[in-house]
């Protein structure tokens, strides 16, 4: 795992305006990102905290199986944007989806309640409404802006 | 804020409610994908033959889709085994994560909350 932070124009280390860290394809990272998260982040209620974080596991969770999915080593990238219009972006490296289509199936289609699986995007976008997507066949970024949520801490 | 991530606390508490053999699980900590093994395990090993299941999410500080279909897997060995589940809720986004997932019905979701209000309300008279 690595973790790069970058610093503003002036050079003051104590001033971040992000932090990137390298995820392993691995389930435990999903962990390690919400703890990166809520130690750079303050949450202004508990249920912000909770709701964003849900979203963040889904999205993590979404890129880390599309790396399985490949049989991709490379890491899944979570970058931490502390400065103006903080937020926190998932980039993977697969192969990238149909995002209209996508989303029009996750509006008109809840799975059964038999199903086990396929509601991660509609519980993701139900917490944080402004997710929004950039894919392509190089891969897929998802970014979860954190105003309402929390702010930088 | 929390300052940790909470790793997931599963307690199981057996007892008899009106002659039915009664299971109440309570779940604290993150529900989520790393911890639905852990849960899937220790459910896996209650017999629930005819049981009335509780399983009490009021405490757990997060909930993904993994966690759902961990219940969901739940809900139906328990309705094979002539069983019921009910699942208690206390906060904002537990019930939200219910009803946008289309499972509030499914597994049959108690808001703890609105029930005690109801509760002092009807006491009040």
């Amino acid at each position: 795992m690595t973790v790069e932070f970058e610093t503003d124009a002036a050079g003051d280390h104590t001033e971040r305006s992000s932090v990137r860290i390298d995820l392993p394809v691995e389930t435990f990272s999903v962990a390690i990102a919400r703890s990166v998260v809520r130690r750079s982040f303050q949450f202004l209620t508990p249920e912000a905290e909770s709701s964003f974080l849900i979203a963040l596991t889904e999205v993590v969770v979404n890129a880390i199986d599309e790396h399985r999915r490949l049989s991709l080593d490379d890491p899944v990238t979570v970058m931490l944007q502390l400065g103006d219009e903080p937020s926190v972006i998932v980039t993977d490296r697969g192969s990238g989806f149909d995002l209209k289509r996508t989303l029009a199936t996750a509006e008109r289609h809840t799975p059964g309640p038999e199903s086990e699986a396929g509601r991660g995007l509609t519980i993701a976008r139900a917490f944080v409404p402004r997710l929004s997507f950039e894919t392509d066949q190089t891969g897929t970024t998802a970014t979860l802006p954190t105003g309402g949520f929390a702010e930088p801490a | 804020m929390t300052d940790h991530d909470d790793l997931l606390d599963v307690v199981v508490r057996l007892g008899r409610t009106q002659g039915h053999h009664a299971v109440r699980i309570e779940v604290r900590g993150d529900f989520d994908v790393i911890q639905v093994p852990r849960f899937d395990s220790i459910v896996g090993g209650l017999v629930l033959d005819g049981a009335e299941l509780t399983v009490d999410l009021c405490n757990v500080g997060l909930i993904d889709s993994a966690a759902l279909g961990a219940l969901v897997r739940l809900r139906r060995r328990v309705v094979e085994r002539d069983g019921q589940l009910v699942t208690l809720v206390a906060r904002p986004f537990q019930l939200t994560i219910m009803r946008i997932s289309g499972l509030f019905d499914h597994l049959n979701v108690v808001d703890v909350d609105a029930e005690s209000s109801t509760s002092v309300d009807e006491a009040g008279g």
